[in-house]
C-alpha cells in the first residue's frame, strides 16, 4: 500500500499516533472511497470530517440549495452561498481546504437508477432527511451488498447504525442453518452461534417497515445545532473506524443501533435485528 | 400478574399480554415506534407474537429521519 510521505506524516500525525490506526490505518483512509448522500446538516459535516481526514474520493450527492435557514446548522455555507447548489460549495470549499481529496459534485436527488454507485465506493452515508428516500437508499445498499452508515436526528432524537450487506448471502446461509445445541460447548461452536446471532441484524426497514410514520426533517420538527453535530461526528467516526477496521473489527461495528438523547446528553446501544419477514433483506 | 420495566418503570401487566397489546394498552401508535426487548430490536412483526415475561425491559423510541 506504500507509505506516506513526509508531508503526510505530519499533517496526519495525530491519526498515526493512535495505536488501533498507525500509519497503515491512514494510509488506508487514503485510499478509500465514500458516497455521501444529503449534503445538509449531517452530510455537510460528516463529508468535512472525512475529507480532513484523508479520505481519497468523497462523492457528494444533493439536489437542494443553499438557504438562509441552513446557515446556523450547515457550517460549509455563508450567506454569499444562498441559492447555489449545496454540492457545488461544499465540493469547492472542501477540495480547497483538503487538496489531497478528490472530490465529486453530484446534483441530484438519489434514486435506485443510481445505485449502481454504490459498488465505486467502499462505504454509503445516510444522510438524507426523509424517511422515503432512507428507505430507497437502504433498498440498494442491500441490493448491491455495500456498508450503510445512516445517521438521523429529529428534535433531541439521535439515531445511527452501521449495517453490512456484503457478507449477506454468507449471514443468510449461517441463520437458516439449525444450532446443534449438543457441540455448543466447544469454542468453535459458541463462536459459530454468535455469527449466527448476529446473523440477523436486518436492515433500515426491518427497524422502520415503509409504513411507518416518521417525525420529519430538522426544518420541520427543530434540531439544535451542536446535537446535529454530535450525530454527525459520530456517524463520521462510524465511518472512520469502518475504513480502517480489519474484518472482525467491522463485524463489532455493524448491526449496532445508537440511540442519542441530546437532553440528557445519553447514548444507548442496541442490538439490531432482522425481521424474518422483510421485503428487502429477507427475502433476496 | 408479572412486573416489567416500561421505559424505565416498573409496570404491572397481565401475564399473557404480549409486546403488540402492550403498546396497544399505552394507547401508542404501533407504527411511530420501534422497541427494544432487553436490548435487542424486536420487529413490529413480531410484537403479537411474544408475550411479555416477568422482569422484562421494555422501551419504546420514535423513529426519525431528520438531518
Ligand atoms: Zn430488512
Amino acid at each position: 500500500m506504500g507509505e506516506l510521505t513526509d508531508t503526510q506524516f505530519m499533517r496526519y500525525s495525530s491519526h498515526v499516533l493512535l495505536e488501533d490506526m498507525g500509519e497503515a490505518g491512514q494510509l488506508k483512509l487514503m485510499s478509500s472511497s465514500v458516497l455521501i448522500i444529503g449534503v445538509g446538516g449531517l452530510g455537510h459535516a460528516v463529508a468535512h470530517q472525512l475529507a480532513a481526514a484523508g479520505v481519497k474520493r468523497i462523492s457528494l450527492m444533493d439536489d437542494d440549495c443553499v438557504e438562509l435557514s441552513n446557515l446556523p446548522r450547515q457550517l460549509l455555507f455563508n450567506d454569499d452561498d444562498i441559492g447555489e447548489p449545496k454540492v457545488d460549495i461544499a465540493a469547492k470549499k472542501l477540495a480547497n481546504a483538503y487538496p489531497d481529496c478528490e472530490i465529486t459534485a453530484l446534483r441530484q436527488r438519489f434514486v435506485s437508477d443510481e445505485q449502481a454507485l454504490f459498488n465505486t465506493v467502499d462505504v454509503v452515508f445516510d444522510c438524507t432527511d426523509n424517511f422515503s428516500s432512507r428507505l430507497v437508499i437502504n433498498k440498494s445498499a442491500v441490493c448491491r451488498k455495500t456498508a450503510l452508515i445512516s445517521a438521523a436526528i429529529s428534535g433531541s432524537n439521535g439515531q445511527l447504525f452501521c449495517l453490512d450487506f456484503s457478507q449477506n448471502e454468507m449471514r443468510q446461509a449461517n441463520h437458516l442453518s439449525p444450532i446443534n445445541q449438543s457441540v455448543a460447548d466447544d469454542k468453535d461452536s459458541i463462536e459459530l452461534i454468535d455469527k449466527q446471532l448476529k446473523a440477523t441484524s436486518g436492515c433500515y426497514q426491518c427497524l422502520y417497515p415503509d409504513d411507518s410514520q416518521v417525525n420529519q426533517s430538522c426544518s420541520q420538527v427543530g434540531v439544535l445545532t451542536s446535537a446535529l453535530l454530535s450525530i454527525a461526528s459520530m456517524q463520521a467516526l462510524l465511518g472512520v473506524n469502518w475504513l480502517k477496521g480489519n474484518p472482525s473489527q467491522r463485524q463489532e461495528i455493524q448491526g449496532k443501533l445508537h440511540l442519542f438523547n441530546a437532553q440528557n446528553l445519553q447514548w444507548r446501544q442496541v442490538a439490531m435485528s432482522q425481521d424474518p419477514n422483510c421485503c428487502i433483506c429477507a427475502t433476496n | 400478574m408479572i412486573t416489567i420495566e416500561f421505559n424505565g418503570s416498573a409496570e404491572n401487566l397481565d401475564s399473557n399480554a404480549n409486546l403488540l397489546q402492550l403498546i396497544e394498552l399505552k394507547n401508542l401508535n404501533p407504527k411511530s415506534l420501534a422497541l427494544v426487548l432487553n436490548d435487542q430490536v424486536v420487529p413490529r412483526s413480531r410484537w403479537a407474537q411474544i408475550e411479555c415475561q416477568q422482569s422484562d425491559k421494555i422501551d419504546i423510541f420514535s423513529a426519525v429521519a431528520g438531518g
